[in-house]
């Protein structure tokens, strides 16, 4: 059985490896493509071994993912108003060290995941026990602090109104990103225009995805030679400190439903990490860190509660009649799948750095987007391709205006919030769908 | 304070009263959206409308201390001066012996890239070089006779943080605040709440002491604000008991324990379903 089970989690880092390439693929959207799978799995391979193939395919997604976010996408620096941490990275020929960084924030807090276990495993359920009377408020604040707190843009002119209007139209542009992306989360996730397992994949590659390749692809970006076998030097009290951000807001992501990796990563950031322009690698670090310590936790809430909390736990809890479940068997899983996945991302990242230039950067943002378009439209078909359209609109008004881009995952949050705070029906009688 | 350990604290305030949370729970009421506006205000009011009205559109400025107007902590002022004495001992050396000297010093414009700051004195001007995005924007600024050179922004707050390099230098970053903590951090503006007091009791009671809350607990830094504006328009000194409000380890503390008081809070008075 333990054969099986090493077999299988190796075969997950496998496919995951590949699967973590493609833009836009969320590691739920890879679960709910196997999801009908389950059954007919488990008539030839021990409950066991398929619950380690999921852990193993959704921890490496994490750890495999940030290839293709730091690598694609990248927009021409004087053109963007914002530009992400690892474009920022790929832009100055440093791509590959971008990734190594969202590595030792991956497999440092899986680590620490494991060191916390016994104290969250008590923690967590008490925490969602407490909170599930007030997430309402808990999460209108956090929409109210984040949409409040977009810093201003730059003075051009020295008139009062220029001064006024550019301080507010941030806050006015993110309040119109969330609303935007939080009517159409409403729609995609509250009504059947979109049906089957991956309702998720169309709007999610379109926010953050096929938006920002688009723009890449228009800017004309230039990529510079990327070093791939420099020694790469990490300060240990920043990599302490980036884990650490990344485990909080792992938890916070992992316990509160609705808040995203990205949204708990901008408030660990806020809360306790350096001012913006410094922190780069910290922030880097940090986002590493909390997708792969939101897997885990959405496990231990599985395990605690008997909540689902991710796409690897409703997965993992199909098998659950078949098997019984152990937390430190699963949580040990995902760290062998962890240390597959590093020397795997460090031998992509590397190839990908090493062949970047040889290929026009424009020519492979635009197969991709080719490439994504048709996958959205074979799973979910044309009404998918229209919500990925519309999802790739709200996404480069991000992009070229300048305000962070997690107040797209109003898409998530605004549905959630307004659920827990009983408007649901009402919005959407409002939007007519009722 | 960063903002997310000004909300916490005043939800962990709000989540005392019992009544609050059962309206929260039941009702599922939004007024602990509101503790956390209030408990932000002066922030959002210094960064939405002070800030753009007082921030200077960036452009070189050497930031020097005015000795005639000392800077009411001492601390901070021999700082600034030490920068100035630097500076105008090195016009001096290159005035009487010829030849060129630099003096160099980061200054940190809030939420923007720190600013290397780099004046390459010679005979008859001080250039003031600075990055600006990709360029590096090179102002020469003449010296007067007697070797001064011209003092910009003298009564400009400055937040001095010292940080240990390391190689075990120390770095100097001196913080331009014009806009921060002024007016809007003052006791004034939960002054302006009282009226809801009888009104409401609690809740009015509840935001305005939240209200209160923001501009002490901002005490708790060197730099201080205006907490009696307009009856005192000099900033108060703060106690000193950080350095930064910024502090990561200080902000962490306070929001892990208010966080933990919120929850106490909340599980004692929250009705079980």
């Amino acid at each position: 059985m333990w054969l099986e089970i090493v077999v299988f989690i190796v075969v997950g880092a496998g496919i995951a490896s590949i699967t973590g390439c493609i833009p836009g693929m969320h590691v739920n959207n890879l679960i709910a493509a196997i999801l009908p799978l389950i059954p007919f799995l488990l008539h030839y391979i021990s409950p066991l071994a398929v619950v380690a193939l999921i852990i193993s395919m959704a921890t490496t997604h994490t750890f495999v993912n940030f290839i293709p976010s730091v690598f694609l996408g990248a927009p021409e620096a004087s053109t963007a108003l914002s530009v992400l941490p690892g474009h920022k990275f790929l832009l100055e020929g440093r791509g590959h060290e971008a990734v190594v960084f969202t590595l030792i924030g991956s497999l440092g807090t899986l680590i620490l995941a494991i060191i916390l276990l016994p104290t969250l495993v008590v923690a967590l359920p008490l925490i969602y026990r407490i909170t599930v009377q007030h997430l309402h408020w808990l999460l209108a604040i956090v929409v109210v602090h984040m949409l409040l707190w977009e810093p201003p843009g730059k003075l051009r002119k020295n008139t009062v109104t220029h001064r006024i209007t550019t301080a507010w139209s941030k806050t006015f542009i993110s309040t119109l990103v969330f609303v935007l992306s939080g009517i159409l989360g409403l729609l995609v996730l509250e009504t059947p225009l979109l049906t089957g397992k991956n309702v998720l994949f169309p709007p999610l590659v379109g926010l953050f995805g096929v938006s920002t390749l688009l723009f890449s692809f228009m800017s004309k970006t230039e990529i510079p030679p990327q070093a791939a076998t420099k020694t790469i030097k990490v300060d240990r009290g920043e990599a302490l400190k980036g884990i650490a951000m990344g485990t909080t807001a792992g938890i916070f992501a992992g316990v509160f439903p609705g808040i995203s990796p990205a949204t708990s990563t901008a408030l660990a950031q806020e809360a306790i990490g350096h001012e913006r322009e410094e922190g780069e690698k910290l922030f880097l670090i940090s986002v590493g860190g909390v997708n792969t310590a939101e897997a885990i936790y959405a496990l231990v809430m599985l395990y605690s509660l008997g909540r689902i909390r991710s796409g690897t736990a409703a997965a993992i809890n199909q098998v659950l009649p078949y098997v019984e479940l152990n937390l430190w068997l699963l949580v040990s899983i995902a760290l062998a799948a962890g240390g597959i996945a590093t020397l795997t991302t460090i031998y992509i990242s590397k190839r990908v750095a090493s062949n970047l230039t040889k290929i026009p950067y424009q020519v492979t943002c635009l197969g991709i987007i080719i490439a994504l378009s048709t996958l959205v439209l074979l799973i979910s078909g044309p009404i998918g391709l229209l919500v990925m359209a519309t999802a790739t609109n709200i996404g480069i008004i991000t992009i070229t205006t300048g305000i962070r881009r997690v107040h797209a995952m109003g898409f998530l949050l605004l549905p959630i919030t307004t659920f827990f705070l009983g408007w649901e029906s009402k919005i959407l009688a409002l939007l007519g769908c009722n | 304070m960063r903002n997310i350990s000004h909300i916490t604290i005043a939800i962990s305030l709000a989540t005392l009263s019992k009544q609050i949370v059962i309206e929260a729970a039941e009702e599922k009421s939004l007024f602990l959206v509101l503790v956390a506006i209030i408990a932000i205000l002066p922030n959002i009011l210094d960064l939405k409308i002070v800030a753009p009205l007082k921030m200077e559109i960036p452009k070189p400025a050497i930031v020097l201390p005015n000795k005639e107007k000392p800077n009411h902590q001492p601390n901070i002022q021999k700082t600034l001066e030490k920068i100035l004495d630097d500076t105008i001992e090195n016009i001096d050396q290159v005035y009487k012996y010829g030849g060129r000297k630099i003096v160099e010093f980061p200054i940190f414009y809030i939420k923007h890239k720190p600013i290397p700051y780099k004046l390459d004195i010679g005979p008859n001007t001080v250039t003031v070089t600075h990055p600006t995005g990709r360029t590096t924007r090179k102002t020469p600024i003449p010296i007067e006779e007697g070797g001064t050179i011209k003092i910009i922004d003298r009564q400009t707050p400055i937040e001095i943080r010292e940080k240990r390099q390391k190689d075990g230098t120390r770095k100097i970053q001196v913080l331009l605040l014009p806009w921060n903590r002024g007016a809007t951090h003052s006791l004034s503006i939960p002054l302006l709440l009282t009226p809801l007091i009888p009104l409401q009791p609690l809740h009015g009671s509840i935001l305005f002491a939240v209200a209160c809350l923001h501009p002490i607990t901002d005490m708790l830094s060197t730099t201080g604000c205006k907490l009696f504006w307009p009856i005192k328009k000099e900033r108060i000194p703060g106690l000193g008991l950080v350095t930064s409000s910024h502090d990561p380890k200080l902000n962490g503390l306070v929001i892990t324990i208010s966080a933990l008081l919120t929850c106490i809070n909340i599980a004692t008075h929250t009705p079980m379903g």
